[in-house]
């Protein structure tokens, strides 16, 4: 029992970076319908900004802000530097993806060569916390608490602002919401930049935690789209629970299994996935917007 | 210094026939595949282990030519009824779960160290035992590649498939099953890349984890974005560009632990500039397959 708690315990704290990861792309794909796959790129922004910063010592606070800002930072540019030309010259999906799969290449290439490919450890991390025998290294137990918040805060986003309804307009019928006056441009720069800066924390914690490297950013992205198209396009309930079970049987599947299958496992049961339900578990047979099928 | 570039032609060759095939999917099916260092490691180790285990050079490559389309298969069957996004996810998937296996499945793989001592093919008693007799080989699998690239294009087939990268809605409307010409055309991809995973594997004699990670779906689609999206024939001229790049880097002193990153700049800025281009000139027809 005391392992299957730990395996929990282990799995809640994964998921809460899955969870944000997923969330930041459901986000960006609810919202655009673009494969996004150089949102990996914001990890990695975020995980080096906090990595200079705290190495300054500017502490963990520090830290966070400046990964929240190269992260966002990162998303808005590319939307605005790259996609949003693209837009304009009426590029299809695929060539969009194939773009974005060019960015991410070259700045991953780049931050290699700035910082080389190894992981950058962050220094010696703080005492792990522990409560009733279940133990975690402490910055997983800030990032539970922080997706926590996230979560709650682009719920009442999404509810609450002017921006969330255009938001959830835009994700619902991109033209429709054209025609009734929303300056679509600026919501997609805003979904980039929202959902990029989600990534952050989860860049952070587990720099802190384990350090920063180039690639780790890209594993991670693969999960959360993974748990957003599962999970259902255009339902971001279903993405932030799928991310979460992504977790759970990565964790859990330590119990009948070792380390090294659990990626295995994870992705058969995803392709098992797809063969009996194509449109993802709570997703209806979505095809494109309403504005475009 | 013959000897380098013949080398490096056949390595080229090798990596054009996986152009061919992407670019069979990218400018008939408008998909796009995540998984071809993952498919490329299928085909080069099921080559591999049945020329270790005595069997003859055409049993490996027939082989290696089956297991791809099956693994193809797996991931066309039940996404190419969706959107092209949860193909790409699923090939992806495919990626990871097949590099674990090549690492961790280490009974079969022989783990990251690889399989070693794989013989040079020979068939029906042709020893193929030279850089030349090498580069024949590659060559006459390339024209392989290529003839079922064209007969996929410019039979009824393709036309199907053309009108589809146009719209879905007209053959279908016309009782085509745009969905069978789909998984037919992505399974038939698929197994040529079992032919450059078998010409790979018994050219070097060797076959382990490290060119079958992702990054070898970044320089193929680099290759075939070079070449033209429907051109088959330019995706060897841009194979041979792109192989010739790492040894003009060579020339230069540029320290080894950059040359890696550098050339993932140099892919992924012709990915940018080209199809960027492509858009800005306006062009049409022989580029990435337009859908909405």
């Amino acid at each position: 029992v005391q392992l299957f708690l730990q395996l929990l315990a282990n799995g809640v704290a994964n998921g809460a970076a899955y969870v944000l990861i997923a969330l930041g792309f459901a986000l960006i794909y609810n919202a655009t319908r673009e494969f996004h796959i150089a949102h990996a790129g914001s990890f990695t922004a975020a995980g080096y900004a906090g990595h200079v910063l705290h190495g300054r010592g500017l502490g963990l606070a520090g830290a966070l802000a400046a990964a929240l800002l190269a992260a966002g930072a990162y998303g808005w540019l590319v939307d605005r530097l790259v996609y949003a030309p693209l837009r304009r010259l009426r590029a299809t999906p695929l060539q969009i993806f194939v773009v974005s799969l060019g960015v991410l290449t070259v700045f991953s290439a780049l931050v290699e060569i700035a910082f080389g490919p190894d992981d950058r450890s962050w220094g010696a991390g703080a005492a792990p916390v522990s409560l009733g025998g279940v133990v975690l290294p402490a910055p997983f137990a800030i990032l539970i608490v922080l997706t926590a918040l996230i979560v709650a805060g682009v719920h009442v986003l999404m509810a609450r602002s002017v921006r969330g309804y255009e938001l959830r307009a835009v994700s619902a019928n991109t033209e429709l919401a054209r025609g009734t006056g929303i300056r679509v441009p600026a919501v997609f720069g805003f979904a980039y930049l929202v959902g990029s800066a989600t990534v952050a924390p989860a860049a952070v914690m587990i720099g802190l935690d384990a350090g920063t490297n180039p690639y780790r950013g890209l594993h991670l992205t693969l999960l959360g789209i993974v748990a957003t198209l599962i999970g259902g396009t255009g339902s971001y309930a279903g993405a932030i629970l799928t991310a979460l079970a992504m977790a759970l049987v990565e964790s859990l599947g330590l119990l009948v299994s070792s380390s090294e299958w659990t990626r295995v496992m994870l992705y058969a049961l995803f392709l098992g996935i797809l063969m009996v339900r194509p449109h993802g578990l709570l997703g209806a047979a979505v095809r494109g917007k309403g504005g475009r099928a | 210094m013959m000897d380098g570039v013949v080398q490096l032609l056949v390595i080229a060759a090798i990596y054009a026939i996986l152009g061919v095939s992407m670019n069979v999917l990218l400018s008939q099916v408008g998909i796009f595949s995540m998984a071809y260092g993952g498919m490329f490691g299928v085909g080069a180790y099921a080559a591999g282990l049945v020329l270790l285990h005595g069997g003859s050079f055409p049993l490996a490559v027939l082989t290696a030519v089956v297991a791809c389309a099956v693994a193809g298969a797996i991931v066309s069957i039940p996404t190419l009824r969706t959107s092209g996004d949860y193909f790409i996810a699923a090939t992806f998937a495919l990626q990871i779960i097949a590099y674990d296996l090549f690492v961790n499945l280490v009974g079969v793989t022989n783990g990251p160290a690889g399989l070693y001592g794989v013989p040079p093919p020979s068939i029906l008693g042709w020893a193929v035992d030279s850089g030349w007799k090498a580069l024949a080989l590659a060559a006459a699998f390339g024209a392989v590649a290529l003839y079922v690239s064209y007969r996929i294009r410019s039979s009824n087939f393709g036309l199907v498939l053309r009108a589809i990268s146009e719209d879905e809605v007209a053959p279908a409307a016309l009782g085509r099953n745009v969905y069978g010409f789909k998984v037919a055309t992505a399974v038939t991809a698929s197994a040529i890349i079992g032919l450059a995973g078998a010409a790979y594997a018994a050219h070097l004699g060797y076959v382990n984890p490290s060119p079958f990670a992702l990054d070898a779906t970044v320089l193929v689609a680099t290759i075939v974005i070079l070449g033209g999206t429907g051109n088959f024939a330019g995706t060897f001229v841009a194979s041979v560009v792109l192989w010739a790049f790492p040894e003009a880097l060579r020339y230069l002193d540029v320290p080894t632990s950059v040359q890696g990153p550098l050339h993932q700049l140099l892919y992924g800025l012709l990915l940018l500039v080209i199809v960027v281009g492509r858009l800005l000139a306006g062009r049409r027809g022989g580029t990435v397959a337009r859908r909405a």
